[in-house]
C-alpha cells in the first residue's frame, strides 16, 4: 500500500512540475508578443493553467492523503 | 521614519502587489491571512524591525495591490510572495505567515526552497483531510462573513479569533484591531477567493520535506485554525519546534504581544547560525 501510495504521489509531483513548466513557457511566450490583445490571451491562459493545475494537483493530494 | 515601499510586477504583467519595507537587517518576509492587508501586521512590524528587515505585502486583491484572479490557490499566492521578494531585492529571506500566510509560507518554502531561509508558522494549517477543521460556529461564521458589513463582521468574529483572557482582560486590544482592520477596504471578491484557497490548501504530504528551521506557534484556544493543526506541523516538518501559547487563540500577536520579542528571537538566531557557519 505504502509503495502504491509513493509512487502516486511521485506521478503528482512530476504532474506539478510539468503544470509549471508549460505555465513558465506560456508566459515566456506572452513577454515576446507585443500585439494586444494577443499578449493578453496567452498570460490568461498560463494563469488558467497554473491554477487548474494546482487545482487538479490540490484535489489528487487531498485523496492520496485521506 | 516611513517604510520604503513599491510594488512587485507578477510575470504576467497585469498584477501589481504593494510592498513595504521597514527596519535594517536580515530579511523576514510577513505573510497575512484571510481577507487582511498586510498593514494588520501593525503590531509586529516595530518589534521584528528592531533586529530585521521586515517586508510586508497586500496580496492580490487586498489593500493597494492591483489586479485579481478568480481562482486562486495558496500555490498561486506562493509564487506572488516570491515575486515581492524579486521586487525587493532579496534572494532569500525568513518568512513568517500567519493563518492563511502560514499556508502559503508552507507553500513558498516546498515551490521555492532557495528563496526561504527559515519559516515561523503561525496560527496554520497543513490543509488536507488530516488536518483539525474548526467548529460548526466558526464555518457558519466563515460562510456569512460576505452578508455582514465590516464592523459587525469584525465585532463577529471576536469570539473566535480571541481567546477568553484577552476578551475579559485586554478589550482595549481588540478594539484596536478592529479600528485597524476597518481602516482599509475590505474586499468581499479577494475574501470569497482567498477562502478558496484556504479550503483546497493541503501540504500534509509534503511537510517532510520542508528542510528549512522551523518554529509553529499556535495559541491554545484557537477555534479558528484547532490547535491540533499545530502539532501536526510541528510532528511532520523535520526538526520544527513548537510553541503553544497556553492563554491565547487565533490572532496571538494581540494576546500574546511578547510572542513578536520571541520569534524575533528565533529568526536572529539562525542568523547567527549562518554567520558562525
Amino acid at each position: 500500500m505504502e509503495n502504491w501510495v509513493d509512487g502516486a504521489s511521485a506521478v503528482i509531483d512530476a504532474y506539478e512540475a510539468v503544470v509549471r513548466a508549460v505555465a513558465d513557457a506560456q508566459l515566456r511566450l506572452a513577454r515576446m508578443i507585443d500585439v494586444q490583445p494577443a499578449r493578453a490571451l496567452v498570460v490568461l491562459w498560463a494563469d488558467l493553467t497554473r491554477d487548474a493545475g494546482a487545482v487538479q494537483v490540490s484535489t489528487a493530494r487531498w485523496v492520496l492523503d485521506a | 521614519m516611513s517604510p520604503a515601499h513599491g510594488l512587485a510586477a507578477t510575470p504576467d504583467g497585469r498584477t501589481q502587489l504593494h510592498w513595504e519595507s521597514t527596519g535594517r537587517g536580515a530579511p523576514v518576509l510577513l505573510i497575512m491571512g484571510l481577507g487582511l492587508s498586510g498593514g494588520a501586521w501593525w503590531r509586529t512590524v516595530p518589534v521584528l524591525a528592531r533586529r530585521l528587515r521586515v517586508i510586508t505585502f497586500d496580496h492580490r486583491g487586498v489593500g493597494r495591490s492591483r489586479a485579481f484572479s478568480d481562482v486562486y490557490t495558496t500555490e498561486a499566492m506562493a509564487d506572488d510572495a516570491a515575486c515581492v521578494l524579486d521586487a525587493a531585492g532579496v534572494r532569500r529571506a525568513h518568512v513568517y505567515g500567519i493563518s492563511l500566510g502560514g499556508m502559503v509560507a508552507q507553500q513558498l518554502a516546498l515551490r521555492h526552497p532557495e528563496r526561504v531561509r527559515s519559516i515561523v508558522l503561525g496560527a496554520t494549517s497543513p490543509g488536507g483531510p488530516r488536518a483539525a477543521a474548526p467548529d460548526d460556529d466558526v464555518l457558519a461564521f466563515l460562510r456569512g462573513r460576505l452578508r455582514m458589513r465590516s464592523e459587525e463582521a469584525a465585532r463577529a468574529s471576536v469570539p473566535f479569533n480571541y481567546g477568553p483572557r484577552c476578551r475579559r482582560d485586554h478589550a482595549e486590544r481588540i478594539e484596536e484591531d478592529i479600528a485597524q482592520r476597518l481602516a482599509s477596504p475590505f474586499s468581499d471578491r479577494a475574501y470569497r477567493v482567498q477562502l478558496f484557497a484556504a479550503g483546497l490548501h493541503n501540504c500534509w504530504g509534503r511537510l517532510p520535506r520542508i528542510a528549512v528551521p522551523t518554529l509553529v506557534v499556535h495559541g491554545r484556544h484557537d477555534r479558528m485554525v484547532p490547535v491540533e493543526n499545530g502539532r501536526i506541523l510541528a510532528e511532520r516538518i523535520p526538526g520544527a519546534r513548537l510553541e503553544i501559547l497556553d492563554e491565547s487563540g487565533h490572532l496571538y500577536p494581540t494576546e500574546e504581544p511578547a510572542v513578536d520579542a520571541a520569534i524575533a528571537e528565533f529568526l536572529a538566531a539562525r542568523d547567527e547560525e549562518d554567520e558562525a557557519a
